[in-house]
């Protein structure tokens, strides 16, 4: 099986992490509000089942998961099946595009990458939420990779080389914050959002296309 | 670029009504946001125009219909809500 035929037959279990970690969930909500811009229009590209676009009022995402879409539609998501590599859009359609827990699933994050510039708006951001791989939390996942039924087909990637991939892009203004900085089934309260990355489980990553 | 007005029956299914209206005209979009959603929706292969049908509508969402890139030569099916943008051969 594939990411996408895992994400189709386990929708709701996938859906049930963040009410049985709903810390770890609130700080990397906490930390992507830091860079989403507010009234303006977004697009999430890997919608997932809509929690993280509907507390950030994202009105619009993409999925290719048919059973996780329909869970995103139900909380009021406009939602299109689709790949991040093949965005059915036209060019400088958004005000920014966000993508969470996502560049680690697709097949190729360039190409996602690229998509996403293209239906930026000229200034428009692309915010980035992941698990860096050289943090604490990258190395607890990649070394449990193969017990779990959603990492095992993940690629995770270091901050660094995203951003390397955002410069190659000639994204500019790039700025980072980080939270998660204890193994998310130990969280008992909300964790800080520090400016940087390199000691958070999370990182999130702001860039702006040239205007 | 957006959406052209319904290819009339040429999309339609097997016994499915078609509803012959330009889904992107004043009387069938309510909502700014969705009008405009239609506006910037195009073919995930060449970015060109798509063609609407309306099989089945609730209040302002098309429950059922079909995407039509006529360059590509690909339906884009709408079940439950939800058009499927996938490419053919990424589809199950």
């Amino acid at each position: 099986m594939n990411s996408i035929e895992i994400f189709e037959r386990y929708a709701q279990e996938y859906d049930e992490w963040f009410d049985a970690n709903r810390f770890a969930y609130e700080s990397e909500v906490q930390a992507l509000k830091k860079f989403v811009p507010k009234n303006s229009k977004g697009l999430e590209v890997g919608v997932g089942t809509g929690r993280f676009a509907v507390p950030l009022g994202i009105g619009v995402g993409v999925e290719p998961a048919k059973a996780m879409a329909d869970i995103a539609r139900k909380r009021g998501i406009e939602v299109y099946e689709a790949k991040a590599e093949k965005l059915p859009f036209d060019d400088s359609s958004f005000d920014f595009v966000l993508i969470v827990v996502t560049i680690c699933f697709v097949q190729n994050p360039m190409q996602a990458l690229r998509e996403a510039k293209r239906v930026l708006k000229p200034g428009g951001y692309i915010i980035i939420g992941m698990i860096d791989r050289e943090s604490f939390l990258g190395k607890l996942y990649e070394s449990k990779k193969k017990e779990s039924k959603f990492y095992r087909h993940a690629n995770f990637y270091s901050t660094r080389q995203v951003l390397d991939w955002l410069k190659k892009l000639e994204f500019e203004y790039i700025k980072t914050c980080q939270t998660i900085f204890k193994d998310p089934k130990k969280i008992t309260g909300i964790e800080p959002v520090k400016e940087g990355y390199g000691e958070g489980g999370f990182v999130v990553i702001s860039a702006q296309k040239q205007a | 670029m957006g959406i052209g007005e319904c290819v009339s029956h040429q999309a339609r299914r097997g016994g499915e009504k078609c509803y012959d209206e330009n889904i992107i005209g004043d009387r069938v979009y309510d909502n700014e946001m969705k009008r405009e959603l239609m506006d910037i929706l195009c073919c995930p292969k060449c970015k060109g125009d798509l063609e609407l049908s309306v099989f089945e509508r609730s209040d302002d969402e098309i429950i059922s219909g079909d995407l039509y890139c006529r360059n590509c030569d690909i339906h884009f099916p709408i079940e439950d809500g939800i058009p499927n943008m996938l490419l053919p051969e990424m589809r199950e």
